[in-house]
């Protein structure tokens, strides 16, 4: 018996070793992804609307190329990159994938991504905004095509607002409420209103890098202008930082509602708990149904010392490995055509990324009357906050933030600790990049 | 399980003197026991060679480096494991593992044992009663931790609307790291308690009813059978129990993240979930990796130890 263990221990390392040595050696399988020299296989994740959009458009390219087939692969969101990583690591990934931009950057300053240098002119790029175009390169090259944004802006409920005698709402962004009023209006909510907590915001889990919009309106930056160091630790920061942990002191949202929660900000506004919900527009399809139209409205993000929103939406991206690197372009350059494009938003309830559809009216199929106000929203978005949240070790950063914020809102961590606490981190990051 | 003795070993032949017929035919008819005994355990090690043992040595090898999974490692010695000493969300996360291991095995075996003696005798329904308390188990840990979200809910959740029907206040689950971990314990216990009858009930129907007959005449109530005749009976089911609940206990995750997260706070993050976000959302890897090789050595030892001491392993039963 004891022989038997000392074989299969022995066969154990030699295997490790031959994995390991194969694997440092480059003898890892090409592209077995892929499903043939005429097929692109596509890994998604996706609202029931955006994958029958995504269906259409593979249906629509395989009808402009004769022979071609393009294989969507559907994955859970929270699945999504550790899959993706396992794949690209076997070198078994997809040709396409969409990635969203916070997690882009990883992917592109480790070399998994196509370089669209090639396939992609300077007029081409001149279609994006540049704060979008910024956030699909690295280094100067493009590995994505930005496909659509969404952002956070705020619904709220028109039955609490009159029931705590609020008569308006802001029309436009530079109307938006300033910290102080937006404060002022959670306390008649919390006093008027029996029983609701005046808002839910949608920084839960992954979404932790939205707390950023705060820092942004208070004039402070998670990364200094070089993107080399933190810069967290400023009076923007720490105004930043105990405004939103007022939150909680003073009741303004549901106390179960932070960082770790499972409490989204549509759950709990359809279930009638708040009177206001930070939401992105991708949510309007689940709100939509449950929710009468009439009840519900929207409004701009509070403004602080500047306007700021969060940089939602996705790219997608080919990767290195692919067969078929011109017809996986030339998918990428089909789904950003102007028409491709607005088809997929209007389905989707999404914002384009394109110039010439910016100020275009779509015909979203759910809630068009609020997609105008989600559209400027977006409009306070910059390139210089576009670049804070791409950099290549965002991923690790935005999971410090999960815990960092956290310990702030529910353990009352002080500000200028939580703040110390993200910048060590951060730094850290960047240092592993 | 088993209720009988483990035989005794068979005794080694003597070696032979000399190389006559009969010695000749033993050592063949050896040779095709030992080859048949490899045929048969050969798929088996083959699987546990490539599926355990390789990625086991490699886990070993990637916790002293530094590695996003993606771009090529770099070594980092003991880095990684100094960092975890220095680090005291991971020693948090041990704790929580031990408090989550302590709350939940002696309960979810108590209920076990309790239901399985209850469902040992006969009674109208038992197939349905005894599906009804397995069911949780055969459902996806994640599936059962979404109805789990459900009801412990802070603000929606049927837990505390019920509570509130009855005039109590409400829980607070997410807000609180006591009733947080509470929630977490309580969804174990509902989704373990079905295994733990099963095993237990294989047990009782495997000791014999002359021994339960013999105690009547001897006029042994209930406490007495139970404490003389069917725990000490039942102690290879209790071992075994013990090592897989252990193991089960300290391996959680499912669970934990899609209920809490670990939240609020750190209150209910375990060292598997701890694990998962440093190497999936953190990308760091060879970190990830030293945690899951300190829980390694944390279980081995528990087992060599439970190995070494139990009395009733498989002596009774």
């Amino acid at each position: 018996m004891a022989v038997a263990r000392r074989v299969v221990l022995g066969a154990a390392v030699a295997g490790a070793g031959a994995v390991g040595f194969a694997r440092r050696s480059g003898f890892s399988p090409s592209n077995t992804g892929a499903g043939g020299p005429d097929t692109l296989t596509f890994s998604l994740w996706g609202s029931d609307a955006e994958v029958a959009a995504f269906r259409a458009l593979g249906r629509a390219f395989e009808r402009r190329h004769q022979g071609v087939r393009v294989q969507i692969r559907l994955e859970s969101y929270e699945q999504m990159y550790a899959n993706m990583d396992a794949l690209l690591a076997g070198g078994r990934a997809p040709d396409l994938f969409r990635c969203d931009y916070a997690n882009l950057g990883m992917y592109s300053a480790s070399g998994q991504l196509l370089d669209l240098s090639p396939y992609f002119s300077p007029a081409d790029r001149a279609g994006f905004p540049p704060a979008l175009w910024e956030a699909v390169c690295h280094e100067g090259r493009p590995y994505a095509v930005p496909h659509h944004t969404d952002t956070t802006a705020v619904l709220y409920r028109k039955d609490m607002f009159r029931e705590a005698g609020i008569t308006s709402v802001p029309s436009t962004l530079e109307e938006a409420w300033t910290w102080d009023e937006f404060s002022e209006i959670c306390a008649r909510l919390r006093k008027k209103v029996h029983g609701v907590y005046p808002f839910v915001y949608g920084w839960q889990q992954v979404g932790a890098f939205r707390w950023l919009t705060w820092l942004w309106e208070a004039g402070g930056r998670i990364l200094d202008k070089d993107l080399s160091a933190p810069a967290i630790e400023s009076a923007a920061g720490l105004r930043a930082m105990r405004y939103t942990q007022d939150f909680f002191r003073e009741g303004f949202v549901p106390p179960n509602s932070s960082v770790k929660s499972a409490a989204y900000p549509d759950s709990t506004f359809v279930a009638g708990t708040v009177a206001m919900s930070f939401a992105g527009d991708f949510l309007l399809p689940t709100i939509d149904p449950a929710l009468k139209k009439e009840l519900y409205g929207v409004t701009f993000q509070p403004r602080g010392r500047q306007t700021a929103t969060d940089l939602g939406g996705n790219a997608v991206a080919a990767t290195r490995h692919t067969d078929n690197p011109e017809l996986a372009a030339a998918f990428l350059k089909f789904l950003v055509e102007e028409e491709n494009m607005a088809r997929f938003c209007e389905q989707g309830v999404m914002l384009p990324s394109r110039n010439a559809l910016l100020n275009q009216r779509l015909d979203y199929a759910v809630r068009p009357d609020l997609m105008s106000t989600y559209a400027e929203q977006a409009t306070a978005l910059t390139p210089a906050m576009t670049a804070q949240v791409a950099v290549p070790s965002f991923g690790r950063i935005n999971a410090a933030l999960q815990d960092e914020l956290e310990a702030a809102f529910v353990n009352r961590q002080p500000a200028d600790v939580t703040l110390h606490h993200i910048a060590e981190s951060t730094r850290k990051a960047l240092a592993s990049a | 399980m088993a209720t009988t003795a483990s035989p005794p070993r068979a005794v080694r032949p003597q070696a032979p003197a000399n190389n006559s017929p009969a010695p000749r035919a033993r050592r063949a008819a050896r040779f095709r026991e030992t080859l048949a005994a490899y045929c048969t355990l050969g798929p088996n090690l083959v699987l546990v060679t490539l599926f355990l043992l390789v990625p086991l040595v490699m886990a070993v090898v990637l916790s002293f480096q530094y590695s996003t999974g993606l771009d090529s490692a770099s070594w980092a010695g003991l880095a990684n494991y100094r960092q975890l000493a220095d680090d005291p969300v991971f020693w948090r996360t041990v704790l929580n593992t031990g408090i989550f291991c302590v709350a939940t095995v002696p309960v979810e075996m108590a209920i076990g044992l309790g239901v399985a003696l209850l469902f040992n005798k006969v009674m109208p329904a038992r197939p349905l009663w005894r599906t009804l308390v397995y069911l949780p188990m055969v459902l996806s840990g994640v599936a059962t931790a979404l109805i789990g979200t459900l009801m412990f809910d802070q603000n929606i959740g049927l837990l505390n609307k019920l509570l509130g029907t009855l005039g109590l206040p409400a829980a607070p689950w997410q807000t609180s790291g006591t009733a947080a971990m509470a929630s977490v314990v309580l969804i174990t216990l509902w989704m373990r308690a079905g295994f733990n009858m099963v095993i237990y009930l294989a047990g009782l129907q495997g000791i014999s009813p002359e021994m339960y007959e013999a105690a009547d005449v001897e006029g042994a109530g209930f406490w007495q059978r139970l404490r003389h005749i069917t725990i000490p009976l039942l102690g290879p089911s209790t071992f075994f129990l013990l090592i897989m609940n252990v193991i089960y206990s300290f391996q959680v995750f499912d669970t934990v993240y899609v209920m809490t997260l670990g939240g609020p706070g750190h209150s209910t993050d375990v060292m598997i979930t701890y694990a998962y976000r440093n190497g999936f959302q953190g990308r760091q890897q060879g970190y990830a990796a030293a945690i899951g090789i300190v829980l390694y050595v944390i279980v081995m030892i528990f087992t060599a130890l439970q190995w070494r001491f139990s009395k009733n392993r498989d002596t009774v039963g």
